[in-house]
């Protein structure tokens, strides 16, 4: 066995990190990391960086530092400088930023192809007098769950509209949803040389800002039509079973963060037989027991993306 | 994945995982990405490790360390990733196991993540711009290359310079208090 070198070591962990390694140093490499515990410690130490830097990277002050993005919290008046925001991860947390991950990326983050872009929902939840259904969507284009429109609030920058979706308090311990289904069936499909996503954006709001919030976009795709997903949704065993496509954005708030609305977009890339796609947008206490805090919801806009991938 | 939402009552096993998950991505993304390098491959080993946590539920007992039950899935996820790559210039199975076995605790990775960020001011501006093309935006080194006015070679050493950087900051940081 070859001497083990901290500043070889250093290098090959830090090429192991990039994707760089050779076969003879991934060999080399194993077999120290195999043996040393010191060469354990020290890969964990650089690829706990590597591993974390991802999350720091989200903050807001350290974007301003790179001059590519604001740092004000998402209002009315800077909406239109997102638009400029062309090559973006699959999903996106804007806005006050703090821990926001996503578990799951399906589609490519930068995209050169051509892009067709049809805007199929714009809600902001002004009409009063509607009442949502608790129950999980039985048809599509109807929103349902824990879900109220209300009032916006003095306290509430203007996002779209007077009014807000207003998320009910539930169990302690858990989020609220609503949801939406989309028929694909509705839209006419794309061409053989075209891979459709649907990208979801929503801007959701805590009335407490001092504690941490939770939000969630998730979205999945099935082969079934609207009226089929309720049974399947409510069975975990059937529906990982079924569910062909499955994506989602958690993002936590800063303790002590600043008031404003929290935009964040995913975007699923939907399987070629997919017949409905459900939309499931999660709001509550980051903290179990805590309920102190109101959530909102407002400015859904979903797309249907087509992009062209021609087959080689 | 789903929250059965046709009731108002307490949440069920899953939720609670999912929720505690929600919770907790932080520290076992940090985990899955330090095994598992590749921003691809770890985001599939999340999204395996999301949806069998969710399976397996009923088996978490509330109250032990919900990281440390989610990162040994998720230690098994990366290992079903390997197998299934194959490739030959990555680390050993036999290497990642021993990896996982000597993985930070929770608490350990949590107080290296408060240092890095103020580890990362320190750096020069051209530097994070570096990072955050790589991390935030996933940038590859040519494409970095390009819109920096380096070689890729250039962009690699930078980058492998500043987590090496990031790396004593955080160290110096962290410990005198251990």
């Amino acid at each position: 066995m070859k001497e083990m070198d901290n500043n070889e070591l250093d290098a090959l962990i830090n090429a192991s990190l990039d994707g760089s390694l050779c076969e003879a140093e991934a060999e080399q490499l194993s077999q120290w990391i195999e043996e040393s515990s010191d060469a354990r410690k020290r890969y964990w130490e650089l690829a706990s960086v590597h591993g974390m830097i991802e999350q720091s990277m989200q903050s807001a002050s350290l974007k301003a530092a790179t001059g590519e993005q604001p740092v004000t919290p998402v209002r009315t008046d800077v909406l239109s400088r997102w638009r400029r925001i062309t090559s973006v991860a699959a999903g996106v947390a804007i806005g006050v930023l703090s821990a926001s991950l996503v578990w799951a990326y399906t589609i490519p983050l930068v995209s050169q192809t051509p892009r067709e872009v049809k805007e199929i929902l714009f809600e902001s939840f002004e009409d009063a007098e509607v009442k949502f259904p608790g129950r999980f969507p039985a048809i599509a284009n109807q929103w349902s769950g824990s879900l109220a429109s209300v009032a916006r609030e003095d306290t509430m920058p203007e996002v779209s509209g007077a009014r807000v979706g207003q998320f009910s308090k539930l169990a302690k311990s858990t989020l609220s949803y609503a949801r939406y289904l989309i028929d694909l069936d509705e839209h006419p499909r794309p061409g053989n040389e075209h891979v459709r996503s649907v990208e979801v954006e929503a801007s959701f709001f805590t009335s407490n800002p001092k504690e941490r919030s939770a939000f969630q976009i998730r979205l999945a795709a099935f082969s079934q039509e609207p009226a089929e997903i309720r049974p399947i949704w409510n069975d975990h065993e059937l529906l990982f079973d079924t569910v062909l496509q499955h994506v989602g954005r958690n993002y936590v708030t800063k303790a002590n963060g600043q008031s404003g609305w929290h935009r964040l977009r995913t975007t699923i890339e939907i399987p070629p037989r997919t017949r409905t796609v459900v939309i499931s947008l999660g709001a509550g206490d980051h903290k179990p027991g805590a309920a102190t805090s109101d959530h909102f919801v407002d400015a859904v806009r979903v797309h249907l993306v087509d992009s062209f991938d021609p087959i080689d | 994945m789903p929250n059965p939402d046709d009731r108002n009552e307490a949440p069920d096993a899953t939720e609670r995982v999912q929720l505690l998950f929600v919770r907790h991505e932080n520290s076992i993304r940090a985990f899955v990405r330090a095994l598992q390098p590749s921003l691809s491959d770890a985001d599939d080993v999340m999204q395996e490790t999301f949806l069998t946590i969710s399976r397996k539920a009923s088996t978490f007992e509330q109250g032990t360390n919900f990281v440390a039950w989610a990162c040994g899935i998720a230690r098994l996820k990366v290992l079903e990733n390997f197998r299934q790559k194959k490739r030959a210039n990555v680390l050993s199975e036999a290497a990642i196991i021993a990896l996982s076995e000597d993985a930070p605790s929770p608490e350990s990775l949590s107080e290296m993540q408060d240092a890095l960020d103020g580890c990362l001011e320190r750096l020069t501006a051209k530097v994070r711009d570096l990072l955050w093309r790589r991390y935030s935006r996933r940038q590859s080194s040519t494409e970095m290359a390009a819109a920096a006015g380096m070689t890729s070679t250039a962009v690699r050493v930078a980058l492998s310079k500043a987590r090496v950087a990031l790396r004593d900051c955080i160290n110096s940081q962290i410990q005198p208090t251990r």
